[in-house]
């Protein structure tokens, strides 16, 4: 609710089809220096090597070609601050298939309650604004169970936030934009 | 206490984001929302679980000459179009500057064509224009870019659609979840009234999104000048504050 002698917010609009020339010029050959790629860390960082990769559908279950996906992270130890090797925060933009992927370090926790994860916005043509969803390992049960974003979440829609290990250090998410297991976007 | 918790912390919960200053998600005017638009309720969660702090881009230089796309893509002469200087402030929802934040811009030349490979726009491409553009802003959130003035563009949203004149912006807050991507209008553009995504925007928030011609932001015998200012969110007004 808009309280008295505040300024109104600016509201939101489309990415739309040409965000590769401002946000990921290097995606199609501009020379102009990206300002973050899909790499979150590199080797240099402190931390396990982690590949996500997912695919981007729409309510039909057809690929989104002009997504874009920012990612924000902590690192290895929980921090939030930039390291060696270690930025935090990525940008990666869908192929022709919908395909994404970034390259990081397994995330490390804050004390509490919290489960490793990653902050994902996702942006494209046909989304008049942002959408915040949050990754989680499938393999960490346990501290999953006790996360207290996922317990916000209805149990029925949480599998949804649950990236697969295809391989030691290779994950997948998948995000459906509409339709059946709509992935679970939050009010942020 | 870790160094961790201290950084979480230091950052206030942020107010909710206007939603009915915003755009729904299902926009029937504006045909690519119909199989992208979210239809499940947005989930709300615990505010101080959510705080993320926007990216430390502090090592990113940002020069003078990435906020003048009238430089930046130059092979052998000048851009053609009409100069504009575009500037104005980025402030939060309190009217408290948002200083050294990057702000990044996107847009089609002055034949409303994109340097971007999906677009077939049977318009020109310039070979002196790029069409992106990065600034920060400084102490007091001011931001401030020297471009072309882009032309409108047809889409084919529906028959004879055509995208009034835009720039695409987007902006960072102190917070991840404050992130802004937004277009900016010019005034008095008659395409204002047939555009499905300016008009997605509920009717009393529209005019944020329109810049102010500003005789004083015009450099004589160069360029027009048009002012606009962000606002992004603010601190939540009580110890969080939910919709
Ligand atoms: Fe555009």
């Amino acid at each position: 609710m808009a309280r008295a002698n505040r300024l109104g917010q600016t509201p939101t609009q489309t990415v739309g089809p040409y965000f590769a020339i401002g946000l990921a010029p290097h995606r199609i050959g501009l020379p102009f220096l990206p300002l973050a790629t899909e790499e979150i860390a590199t080797d240099e960082a402190e931390g396990e090597p982690l590949v996500l990769m997912g695919r981007v559908l729409d309510g039909d279950g057809a690929p989104v070609s002009d997504a874009l996906i920012e990612a924000r992270q902590r690192d290895a130890r929980g921090g939030w601050e930039p390291g060696r090797g270690f930025r935090g925060y990525g940008r990666a933009a869908t192929d022709r298939d919908g395909c994404f992927r970034f390259r990081t370090v397994r995330p490390g926790v804050a004390a509490g309650d919290e489960a490793p994860h990653l902050w994902l916005i996702v942006q494209a043509r046909g989304l008049l604004g942002p959408l915040v969803t949050r990754v989680h390992f499938a393999d960490e049960a346990e501290r999953n169970a006790r996360d207290p974003i996922l317990l916000a979440v209805p149990p029925a829609r949480r599998a949804t936030l649950l990236a697969d290990k295809l391989a030691p250090g290779r994950y997948r998410f998948d995000i459906r934009l509409q339709g059946e297991n709509e992935t679970v976007f939050f009010d942020l | 206490m870790s160094d961790s918790r201290s950084t979480d912390a230091g950052l206030p919960p942020l107010a909710p984001r206007d939603r009915a200053a915003n755009p729904a998600w299902i926009d029937p005017g504006y045909r690519s929302t119909a199989r992208r638009g979210p239809r499940e309720p947005l989930v709300a969660v615990p505010p101080l679980a959510a705080l993320v702090p926007a990216p430390d881009l502090s090592d990113v230089v940002v020069t003078e000459i990435d906020a003048d796309l009238t430089r930046n893509g130059r092979i052998n002469g000048e851009p053609v179009g009409e100069r504009i200087i575009v500037a104005g402030r980025v402030l939060d929802e309190e009217g408290r500057a948002v200083a050294d934040t990057i702000v990044e811009l996107w847009q089609a030349n002055a034949a409303g064509r994109y340097r971007h490979p999906v677009d077939d726009h049977d318009a020109p491409l310039d070979p002196n224009f790029l069409g992106v553009g990065r600034c920060r802003t400084d102490a007091e959130g001011r931001y401030r870019f020297v471009t072309i003035r882009p032309g409108a563009y047809p889409w084919r949203n529906h028959p004879n659609a055509w995208r009034p004149a835009h720039l695409h912006f987007a902006l960072f807050g102190r917070h991840f979840a404050d992130r802004l991507v937004t277009q900016m209008y010019f005034p008095g553009d008659p395409l204002l009234a047939f555009d499905p995504i300016f008009r997605s925007v509920p009717e009393h928030a529209r005019e944020r999104l329109i810049a102010r011609f500003d005789l004083s932001l015009t450099v004589e015998g160069y360029a027009l000048g048009f002012a606009f200012d962000f606002v992004l969110r603010g601190p939540a007004a009580t110890p969080w504050e939910t919709t």
